[in-house]
C-alpha cells in the first residue's frame, strides 16, 4: 500500500518538479487508467500485459491532451487558481468514469494469483507486483531525470521557464512530456491498486489524499522523498490500524503528517528557500 | 460615464462610494427583504442558503482572497460550529448563547490550527488543514457523547428570546441579517488597518513585515476571524440542514467552499456574494432543468415536427438524472471560470458594468493583462 | 554622535563569509552611501539592519539603542525604513493602499475598534491619509494614487516605493538600489529628491547604489565594500581614487 501512495505521490511530484502545478487531479487519473485497463481485459478479452500497456500510454496521452488544451493556458496565473483548476477537472474525470462505466465495483483479473512463501513469511504475488512495479518505476525515472537530456531539460525548465526557453528547451514539449510521464505513472499505480482495492470512481480520491501527504512528508519536490513519503505513511496506516483503536487507521498519517508539519514545515526532504530582496 | 468629484478623504473610507451607489444598494435591500413575499417556500429556503453561504464565502475570503492563505478544512469549522451549536441547544442553553459559544469555540480551533500556519506557506499549509479536517471528521464520528457519531444529531428550528423561528420565511430573515452584519464587520476591518495588512500579506510578506507587520499575529488573527465566521455559518447551517451526521462535513465540501470564492471572484466581498448565490442555487437549477429540458425539447418536437429534438431532450435529462453529474458540472464551471475569467463572476460584472458606463467606448483592451511567464514561487 | 553604528557586523552563508566584520556609522543628517562590485554583500547588510537576517556576529546600535536583537517588524516603529532593490510592493492594491500600510507602525486602534469602525478609528484613518497626501505631494504621485501597482510602469513603482517607506515617518532611511533600472530622466529625479529628504525632511539616508554619478551627487560619506569586507571609507571623490577601490572593480 505505501508503494502505491509513493507512486502517486511521484506523480504528484513529477508534476510539481517541471511545472510547479500541483495536479490534485492525479487520483483521477489513477482511477481512470484502472478502468480502461479493466475495459481492454474483461471488455475486450486482451490479455493483461496488453492491457496495462494500453491503460498506461492511453492516460499518458491524455495527461499530454490535457496540458495541451487546458493547463497551458493558466501559465502564470497564481498556483492556488491552478491547483483548482485541477481539483475540478477531477470532478469532471469522475462524472465521465460514472457516466460511461456505472457506479458498480469491478475486480480486475490478473496474473499474480500465487503466494511466495519465503522463510516463514507468506507474501501474495499481488503486493510483490506492486513493490517490483514501484521499484523499476522509480528506477527508471531516476535514470531518465538524472541522466538523459530530456530529463535535464526537464529539470532546467522547472528553474526558469523563460531561461530554459532561450537555451532552445522546447518548453511546451517538455510540459507535456512531463504530464505524460505523470500521468502513466498515475495509470500504472492505479492498475497495480485494482485487485487490491477493487475499481470504482472513487478509488482514486482517497489514495490521492494520502499520496499527497505522503508527497509534503518527503519535502514535495523530492523524488526519493515522494517514495520515502509513501512508504512511511503506508506504514503508519498499517501499525495503527493493527495496534490502535478503531478509527486511527485512516487517521494516524495525518496526525503524524501535521506534527511533522509543526516541527519541520518543509518536510523531510524539501529544502526551507527564502524570497531574495 | 459618471465622474466622481472627490473633495475629502472620508469620501475613500465611507462605505457606499457615492449617493449613486448608495441608492443601488438601497434598492437591492429591498428587493432582498420583498422577496419571500412573493416567492413560494421552496425558493425562500433555498435563497436563505445564499445567506449562509454567503458568510462561508466572506469568511474563506478573508483568508484566501485577502490574507493568501489557502484552507483545504474550513468544513471542519463549519462542523465544529454546527456541533458546538446543536449541543448547547440541546443542553438547555439560550439560543443567543449557543451561536456565541459556537463562534468562541470555532475562534479558538481557528487560532490553534493557525499557529503551525505562522511558518508554512502554499501547500503545505493547504495540507495541514487538510490533515486537521479528516481528523476533525474523526472526531465527529468517534465522540458519541457530543455528536451522537452516525446516528446524528437532530436540530430543532431556533427559539430567540422565547421566539419561535419556525417557518422558513423567517428563519430567511435571521439568515439575512447574519449576513449583512457579517459583510459590514468584514467591510469595516478591511477598510482599517488590520485588512491593509492582511493584504500586505498576501502580496509580499518581507515587506509588510518591513513596514511594522507582525506577521505571527496577523496571520493568526486572520484564521481566527475566518474560523469564527465559519462557526456563526455553522450555527445557521445546523439549523438549515436540521440533521448533523460527521459524512456532510468532508473534503469535497471544503473544495466546494474554494470553489465558491474563485468562482465568485477572489479579493473582493462583492465576489463571496456571488460566489455564493453561484453555489447555492446552481444545484436547485440542475434539478429544475433536469424535468424542464426534456418537456421544453419535446414540446418543440411536437411544434416542429422533428423527432430528434425531442430524443436528445430526453438524453440530456436522462444525463442530468445521473450520480455525480452535478459534480461534474461544477468542475466544468471551475475549469472554464480560471481559464476564461480568472477574476471570477465578479470581474465579469465589473467588465459589464464598465461597458454600459463608457457606451459606445468600451474597450476590450482596458482589462487586457500582460502575458506572464512562469515565475518559481517556491522563493517566498 | 552617531544615529545609527555597526560594530564588526558578520553573517556567514554556510561557510561563506558574506559579510565579514563591518564597522560603519552614519552621522545625523548625513548620506551614507555603500558601493561595491556585485556579491560584496551590500543589500545583506540592509538585510541585517532590517532584521530580515540573524547577524552572526556584531552589534547594531540606532539612536543609542541596541537593535541587534530586536524584531523585523518593530524596526519600522523605531524610525527605520527602507525600500527593495527588487521592489516589493503590494501589488495587488492601490498605491493609496500601499502608502496607507506604511502607517502600521503608527496605528493606535485595537482590534475591536476596526470591526465596528469606531469614530476613532475613522479619525485616525484620516490623520495617516493626511501623513500618505504629504509624501504623495512632495514625490508628484498624485495621478497614480488610485491605481493598482500592478498596472504602474517600472520607473513609477521605484517612487512608490520610496514614498512608502517615507509614509513610516522615519529617522533613518535605507535605500537599496534606487536608480535600478531607471533611465537617465528618473535618476535625476531620484537625486533631487534624495537631497531633499536630507536637507528638506531632515531624514538621514543610508544607501547602497551602483550608480557613481549619483553616489557623486548625494553622498556625504562613501564606504566600499569588497567581498563583505570594507575596503574605503571617506568622501565620494576620496573612495573613488582609492587604489583598493579601483582594483576591487577593475580586477588585477
Amino acid at each position: 500500500m505505501g508503494c502505491i501512495y509513493g507512486l502517486v505521490a511521484l506523480g504528484f511530484v513529477l508534476i510539481y518538479k517541471a511545472t510547479e502545478l500541483v495536479n490534485f487531479a492525479q487520483g483521477d487519473l489513477l482511477m481512470l487508467g484502472a478502468f480502461v485497463c479493466y475495459m481492454s481485459v474483461a471488455w475486450w478479452g486482451l490479455p493483461y500485459w496488453a492491457g496495462f500497456l494500453i491503460a498506461v500510454v492511453a492516460i499518458a496521452a491524455f495527461g499530454a491532451l490535457l496540458d495541451a488544451l487546458v493547463l497551458r493556458r493558466v501559465i502564470g496565473q497564481p498556483q492556488f487558481a491552478v491547483v483548482m483548476l485541477t481539483i475540478g477537472l477531477g470532478a469532471m474525470f469522475r462524472t465521465f468514469a460514472s457516466v460511461t462505466w456505472g457506479s458498480e465495483i469491478y475486480t480486475l483479473p490478473t496474473p499474480f494469483g500465487g503466494v511466495w512463501t519465503v522463510g516463514g513469511v507468506t507474501l501474495s504475488h499481488q503486493y510483490l507486483s506492486i513493490v517490483a512495479g514501484t521499484l523499476i518505476l522509480c528506477g527508471g525515472l531516476y535514470a531518465f531525470f538524472n541522466h538523459t537530456r530530456i530529463g535535464i531539460a526537464m529539470q532546467a525548465t522547472s528553474q526558469n521557464q523563460l531561461a530554459a526557453y532561450y537555451m532552445g528547451i522546447p518548453v511546451k514539449l517538455i510540459f507535456s512530456l512531463v504530464w505524460a510521464i505523470s500521468a502513466g505513472v498515475a495509470a500504472a499505480a492505479g492498475i497495480l491498486l485494482a485487485p487490491v482495492t477493487l475499481i470504482d470512481i472513487n478509488m482514486g480520491l482517497a489514495v490521492a489524499l494520502k499520496a499527497f501527504a505522503a508527497a509534503v512528508l518527503g519535502g514535495f519536490g523530492s523524488i526519493p522523498g515522494a517514495v520515502i513519503g509513501g512508504i512511511v505513511i503506508g506504514l503508519i496506516e498499517l501499525y495503527a490500524g493493527a495496534t490502535l483503536p478503531e478509527g486511527f487507521k485512516d487517521t494516524a498519517p495525518y496526525i503524524v503528517l501535521l506534527l511533522m508539519l509543526i516541527v519541520r514545515p518543509q518536510g523531510l526532504f524539501g529544502t526551507l528557500a527564502r524570497k531574495k530582496v | 460615464m459618471r465622474f466622481q468629484f472627490k473633495t475629502s478623504y472620508n469620501q475613500d473610507i465611507r462605505l457606499f462610494r457615492d449617493k449613486v451607489d448608495g441608492f443601488w444598494y438601497g434598492l437591492l435591500a429591498v428587493a432582498v427583504v420583498a422577496l419571500p413575499l412573493v416567492l413560494d417556500d421552496y425558493s425562500v429556503g433555498e435563497i436563505s442558503w445564499v445567506f449562509i453561504y454567503g458568510i462561508c464565502g466572506v469568511s474563506l475570503m478573508v483568508l484566501v482572497g485577502y490574507t493568501g492563505l489557502v484552507s483545504l478544512g474550513h468544513a471542519a469549522f463549519l462542523g465544529i460550529g454546527a456541533y458546538a451549536h446543536a449541543y448547547f441547544i440541546m443542553h438547555g442553553a439560550p439560543w443567543i448563547v449557543a451561536v456565541v459559544m459556537a463562534v468562541v469555540i470555532t475562534t479558538a480551533c481557528g487560532l490553534i490550527v493557525g499557529l503551525p500556519a505562522l511558518r508554512m506557506t502554499g501547500i503545505y499549509l493547504a495540507i495541514a488543514t487538510l490533515a486537521f479536517s479528516v481528523i476533525i471528521q474523526e472526531v465527529f464520528s468517534r465522540w458519541e457523547s457530543v455528536t451522537h457519531g452516525f446516528a446524528g444529531m437532530k436540530v430543532d428550528s431556533p427559539v430567540i428570546f422565547g421566539v419561535a423561528v419556525a417557518d422558513g420565511r423567517s428563519f430567511y430573515f435571521l439568515c439575512l441579517f447574519f449576513m449583512v452584519i457579517v459583510l459590514w464587520l468584514t467591510r469595516n476591518l478591511l477598510r482599517a488597518p488590520t485588512g491593509r495588512a492582511w493584504i500586505a500579506i498576501r502580496d509580499s510578506e518581507i515587506a509588510a513585515q518591513s513596514m511594522g507587520v507582525n506577521l505571527a499575529i496577523y496571520k493568526s488573527m486572520a484564521f481566527a476571524y475566518s474560523a469564527g465566521l465559519m462557526g456563526l455559518a455553522g450555527a445557521l447551517f445546523a439549523h438549515k440542514i436540521g440533521y448533523l451526521a460527521p459524512d456532510i462535513f468532508t473534503i469535497l465540501l471544503s473544495i466546494q467552499f474554494l470553489l465558491l470564492v474563485i468562482v465568485g471572484g477572489l479579493g473582493s466581498l462583492h465576489g463571496a456574494i456571488f460566489g455564493a448565490i453561484f453555489v447555492a442555487l446552481l444545484p436547485p437549477a440542475i434539478a429544475i432543468l433536469r424535468d424542464s429540458i426534456p418537456d421544453t425539447m419535446n414540446q418543440w418536437a411536437q411544434d416542429s415536427g422533428v423527432t430528434a429534438l425531442g430524443l436528445l431532450g430526453n438524453a440530456i435529462g436522462e444525463f442530468l438524472r445521473k450520480p455525480g453529474v452535478e459534480a461534474g458540472i461544477f468542475g466544468l464551471i471551475l475549469v472554464l471560470v480560471i481559464l476564461l475569467e480568472p477574476l471570477g463572476m465578479y470581474g465579469r460584472w465589473l467588465k459589464i458594468k464598465l461597458f454600459f458606463s463608457t457606451f459606445p467606448m468600451y474597450k476590450a483592451s482596458t482589462f487586457k493583462r500582460q502575458k506572464s511567464y512562469m515565475r518559481s514561487e517556491r522563493l517566498r | 554622535m552617531s544615529l545609527f553604528q555597526a560594530e564588526n557586523l558578520s553573517i556567514n552563508f554556510g561557510g561563506i563569509k558574506a559579510v565579514d566584520g563591518v564597522t560603519f556609522d552614519v552621522a545625523p543628517g548625513e548620506v551614507f552611501t555603500i558601493i561595491g562590485p556585485n556579491g560584496a554583500g551590500k543589500t545583506t547588510i540592509f538585510n541585517l539592519v532590517s532584521r530580515i537576517y540573524e547577524p552572526s556576529g556584531g552589534r547594531l546600535t540606532f539612536a543609542g539603542r541596541d537593535i541587534t536583537n530586536v524584531p523585523p517588524h518593530l524596526i519600522a516603529s523605531l524610525g527605520i525604513a527602507r525600500t527593495f532593490q527588487n521592489i516589493e510592493l503590494f501589488e495587488h492594491a492601490s498605491l493609496l493602499q500601499n502608502l496607507l500600510l506604511a502607517r502600521h507602525a503608527h496605528k493606535r486602534s485595537s482590534f475591536w475598534s476596526e470591526l465596528l469602525f469606531l469614530p476613532s478609528v475613522r479619525r485616525m484613518e484620516t490623520e495617516h491619509r493626511e501623513a500618505v497626501e504629504k509624501v504623495i505631494d512632495f514625490l508628484d504621485l498624485q495621478q497614480y494614487r488610485d491605481s493598482l501597482i500592478v498596472n504602474l510602469p517600472y520607473g513609477v513603482r521605484k517612487v512608490t516605493e520610496l514614498a512608502r517607506a517615507l509614509c513610516t515617518d522615519p529617522r533613518l532611511l535605507l535605500l537599496d538600489e534606487p536608480s535600478s533600472g531607471l533611465n537617465v530622466e528618473e535618476t535625476e529625479d531620484m537625486a533631487f529628491w534624495i537631497q531633499d529628504i536630507k536637507n528638506l525632511l531632515g531624514i538621514t539616508v543610508l544607501m547602497v547604489e551602483h550608480d557613481m554619478s549619483l553616489v557623486s551627487a548625494v553622498s556625504d560619506r562613501v564606504m566600499a565594500l569588497n567581498y563583505g569586507r570594507p575596503i574605503a571609507t571617506g568622501t565620494p571623490a576620496e573612495v573613488q581614487a582609492h587604489p583598493e577601490v579601483i582594483r576591487a572593480y577593475l580586477g588585477g
